[in-house]
């Protein structure tokens, strides 16, 4: 059937089907879209994946030991403990500087013959016993020549340190249970400590060291703990780390050494904490508690704050039931007063500087104008720090002074708080002064409105 | 009554122009801007140029808190906050160090605001510094 | 004096028919003609929120990283700034108020009737101009409650079916509540919304002098006494405002507004958080409509509810014709007294 639009002829059917077909490809267009859409991704997919493996490096150090038959035949087995050190070997900081697995097994890596590539008479020295370790890293590692080829910035001492420690010494004496350069570094997959990843890294220094001194039954045999990976990871050290990142903070290696570790003397405590907390370290040093310390063989930073849990310090250690001037001191004697006072005196500094940061907030937030007087409070809040370091001088007379300080401080924020909200009252007198003038307007109005209404009843009247 | 009209007229006036005063006063007062043309915690000037040596830095008062302004021995100018990033003490420049240096423990930044030693964990906020017409005005990086 | 300048004006912009206007206009005295002074207060206060908020507006920053230290600097160090800043949230609640009491009296008193139809909803279209003043103006502090406020009004937005979420994005300039957010709401507070104010005032009060102030029904067709608008109204006009004033200073000597904290996207809301009261009853009804009716969204039912209340206010002299149509001339008033009742209801339910 014809149809005409505007005069012109056209074959409805035709149209109908052009419609049609048009309506089909819009709703079938999602579903030929995601199978495209689906092909498309997954080519990215390989390509964004092979450009990123490359960008890591594995490809360099992958091509350039393809030739080793060491690797090819090992890494058949990759899943067994035959072949499951490939990959990591060659992630690792030895693969990356070029050497491969007979730099250190020897051997033949260019014959695939298996008899050939580990035959000792090609060198070849299969595995190093583990009380051989530390000789056979040190082949390379304490020479300071073959070192320098690599990483000049590198120590070679390492080998002499460690057999300084206990570790080292307990060696010498034929104990193979003690750690060697492997039980931390890793055996194969090497990374330097500033990889995140390595073993040694800050974050995982005292997870490497708690494989062993976590163990209760190994560190048993010992007479020692196996409690310290724990209570390191209690102590602010620890949630400095763990929660943090602040890799500043001290691990196992900051206070014991890494290869020549050994725990520090009772005379050498206070030297290693006041590396870091210098202040206190040398306020103590020139306390009377630094003699009587040594006296008693008491460790210095030790004694208070213990060695591996330590926790926030405060006021409370000085005036507690669990304060640790409690292990020499009895309650009321000279010794316990002055801690108390101390105690008291910082506590009512910080509580006081605390009221006063309350009101000059609250007068903030009322809108008056008081940066001035806060900028004040922020030397107040240091006295209270200041105080507290001189808490180690064990002299109440040196914190009493920095409390007054600060106290004189706190004492004018409040004031200029205070005078603020005295302005704010005053505003309100101004006010009433204000309204007073408008009272007075308005009475002025009626009367007026008054006399209008009265001229209007006599014209109204008189109409 | 004519007294009492020009009475009542005289009161009626009088009180209806003080009410108008009263509301035109702070209008106008306020129309008038105040020696301190902007919010202190937004820009504020640190001293005079000449008055900061190379190889010098000084606190100064930015809003509620302290700001340190330095210039370095190449007479570059930089500004942080002085609020050390470790308890909130006021850091001080240390000519002798030519550090950044907060006295409560020990805490050292460089000249870039970063700390290199001692408990500081992060960077000092750095404040955008300009010299106009030989004031250095500081105000926050935007 | 003033009769000379008259002439002159006279002379080049032919204002007799506005004199004649001023001169014979009257006004009717009845028991509720205290009601006829509303519309003026809500002009009076609306010239306060006129003068402050251009005072304010040479000193206020509408950034998300400057507003907040603004409004600090007008309050704290700018003369009189705090009596400013003060006096212009204060007359913005007074001013709501006002508008709404006027809004009743003028539907109590059946004032929309013909041929004041369009009064009406140029009304009502000023009040619903009003409470948009009310919402963007809240958040230009960039305090802490604002920012939570905002949040939580454009959130209910959202609900509207369909173009819900358009709505959204484009009353927040984005997503989320941000510095965008505060830029647009600042446009919309001195720009937009002045704009349409201005035309809708022209409007409303040009066709209240065209067509007289109106009496109630009982009124109607019978005789009343009236008072001529020129000088006697008028000044008492004038004393009603002068009476405002005083309300709106004492309200500032008592309760300064206060500053707040600012305003921080990163902290999880405070508790309690609840828009300004006049949004207070819409706000408390959608707290207790359930979560799920009828297989809809609880706050998009309330939502549409609201549309459709806001729909029907606005016809409110056809529901009123129908009504008469009906043979109930009294249903619309008792609507009226309900709705009444339930906003003031609600409103309460919301502070205890």
């Amino acid at each position: 059937m014809r149809k005409t639009i505007f005069g012109r002829h056209y074959p409805v059917w035709g149209w109908a089907g052009l419609a049609a077909v048009l309506l089909l490809m819009f709703l079938v267009q999602p579903q030929a879209y995601r199978g495209l859409a689906s092909v498309v991704h997954a080519a990215e997919q390989e390509a964004a994946e092979g450009a990123q493996s490359e960008a890591q490096g594995d490809g360099a150090a992958e091509e350039s030991h393809q030739d080793s038959s060491c690797i090819t035949c090992h890494d058949v087995f990759k899943e067994t403990p035959i072949g499951d050190m490939v990959e990591p070997f060659l992630k690792g900081v030895h693969a990356r500087a070029g050497l491969g697995c007979e730099s250190c097994h020897g051997g033949d890596p260019s014959t695939s013959d298996k008899e050939l590539s580990m035959s000792p008479d090609r060198g070849y020295k299969g595995v190093p016993a583990r009380g051989d370790m530390p000789q056979f890293c040190g082949s390379c590692h304490s020479s300071a020549e073959y070192m320098r080829r690599f990483d000049p910035s590198l120590r070679i001492d390492q080998v002499a340190e460690y057999r300084t420690s206990v570790h080292g010494q307990k060696l010498a004496e034929g104990d193979a249970n003690v750690a060697t350069c492997i039980s931390c570094h890793g055996v194969h997959g090497m990374l330097p400590a500033s990889n995140p990843l390595a073993s040694v890294h800050p974050a995982n220094v005292a997870d490497t060291c708690a494989t062993c001194h976590a163990d209760a039954e190994l560190m048993a045999q010992y007479d020692l703990p196996a409690d310290q990976p724990q209570l390191f990871k209690a102590s602010v050290h620890g949630a400095a780390i763990y929660e943090r990142n602040d890799f500043g903070a001290a691990t196992c290696n900051d206070c014991h050494g890494n290869h020549g570790a050994t725990p520090p003397g009772v005379e050498s405590v206070a030297h290693v904490c006041g590396n870091c907390h210098g202040v206190q370290g040398e306020l103590f040093s020139e306390s009377s508690h630094e003699d009587i310390f040594q006296m008693f063989e008491m460790s210095a930073c030790v004694t208070c704050h213990s060695n591996h849990e330590i926790a926030k310090p405060g006021e409370f250690m000085l005036a507690g039931e669990d304060s640790p001037c409690l292990q020499c001191h009895e309650d009321g004697d000279v010794g316990m007063e002055a801690a108390h006072a101390m105690a008291a005196d910082i506590s009512r500094l910080a509580a006081h500087v605390q009221e006063a940061r309350d009101l000059l907030t609250r007068a903030e937030q009322a809108g008056m104008e008081v940066s001035s007087a806060q900028f004040d409070l922020h030397s107040a809040h240091e006295k209270v720090i200041l105080a507290r370091n001189l808490v180690h001088t064990i002299v109440p007379e040196r914190v009493k002074e920095t409390v007054a300080e600060g106290t004189a401080i706190a004492q004018s924020a409040e004031q200029s708080g205070n005078e603020a909200f005295e302005e704010l009252r005053y505003r309100r007198t101004g006010l009433f002064v204000a309204l007073f003038v408008i009272a007075l307007a308005i009475v002025g109005l009626w009367m007026w409105i008054r006399r209008a209404d009265e001229q209007l009843e006599e014209s109204r009247q008189s109409a | 009554m004519p007294k009492r009209r020009s009475l009542l007229k005289a009161f009626l006036s009088g009180s209806i122009a003080a009410s108008l005063l009263s509301i035109f006063y702070p209008i106008v007062r306020f129309l008038i801007p105040p020696d301190k043309p902007e919010a202190s915690a937004l820009s504020v000037s640190a001293g005079l140029s000449e008055d900061l040596a190379p190889n010098s830095g000084r606190i100064f008062r930015f809003g509620s808190q302290p700001g340190l302004v330095l210039r370095r021995p190449d007479g570059s100018l930089r500004a942080y906050s002085a609020m050390c990033t470790h308890l909130d003490c006021t850091v001080q420049y240390r000519a002798d160090l030519q550090h950044i240096y907060c006295a409560c423990h020990e805490g050292h930044y460089d000249l870039n605001g970063v700390p290199i030693s001692g408990p500081p964990p992060r960077p000092l906020e750095e404040y955008s510094v300009k010299e106009v017409g030989g004031e250095i005005i500081v105000s926050k990086v935007s | 004096m003033i009769a000379k300048i008259l002439t002159w004006m006279d002379d080049r912009l032919d204002i007799s028919a506005m004199r004649h206007l001023a001169v014979n206009k009257t006004v009717p005295v009845h028991r509720f003609s205290w009601a006829y002074f509303l519309g003026g207060a809500v002009l009076f206060l609306l010239m306060i929120q006129l003068a402050t908020g251009i005072l304010l507006l040479l000193y206020y920053r509408p950034s998300a990283e400057e507003a907040y230290e603004s409004v600090q600097f007008i309050v704290a160090e700018v003369e009189f700034g705090w009596l400013i800043r003060s006096m212009h949230s204060w007359s913005a609640n007074l001013l709501v108020g006002v508008a709404f009491l006027h809004l009743f009296t003028t539907f109590f008193m059946k004032a929309y009737r013909k041929p004041r139809e369009l009064t009406w909803t140029s009304g009502v279209l000023l009040l619903f101009l009003m409470l948009g003043f009310g919402f963007s103006g809240y958040l230009l502090p960039w305090n802490e409650l604002a920012y939570f406020a905002t949040q939580v009004g454009t959130d209910i937005v959202g609900a509207v079916p369909l173009i819900g979420h358009p709505l959204m994005v484009f009353l927040r300039g984005g997503e989320q509540v941000t510095g965008a957010t505060l830029t647009r709401f600042f446009g919309f507070h001195v720009a937009v919304l002045p704009a349409l104010t201005t035309v809708l005032i022209l409007l409303h009060l040009g066709l209240v002098q065209k067509h007289g102030i109106s009496v109630p029904p009982k009124l109607e067709n019978k005789a009343y006494k009236t008072l001529p608008f020129l000088p006697n109204v008028l000044l008492r006009d004038v004393l009603a405002w002068y009476v405002l004033l005083a309300v709106l200073v004492t309200l500032c000597a008592f309760f300064p507004w206060e500053l707040g904290t600012k305003a921080d996207p990163f902290v999880s809301a405070p508790q309690g958080i609840r828009p300004e009261w006049y949004f207070l009853f819409m706000f408390e009804t959608l707290k207790i409509i359930p979560s799920s009716v009828l297989g809809m969204e609880g706050e998009t039912l309330g939502v549409l509810g609201f549309g459709l209340a806001a729909l029907a206010l606005i016809l409110v002299p056809f529901w009123d014709y129908l009504a008469q149509r009906m043979g109930r001339p009294a249903l619309l008033t008792w609507l009226g007294v309900l709705a009444v009742i339930y906003m003031a209801a609600m409103t309460m339910v919301g502070y205890l």
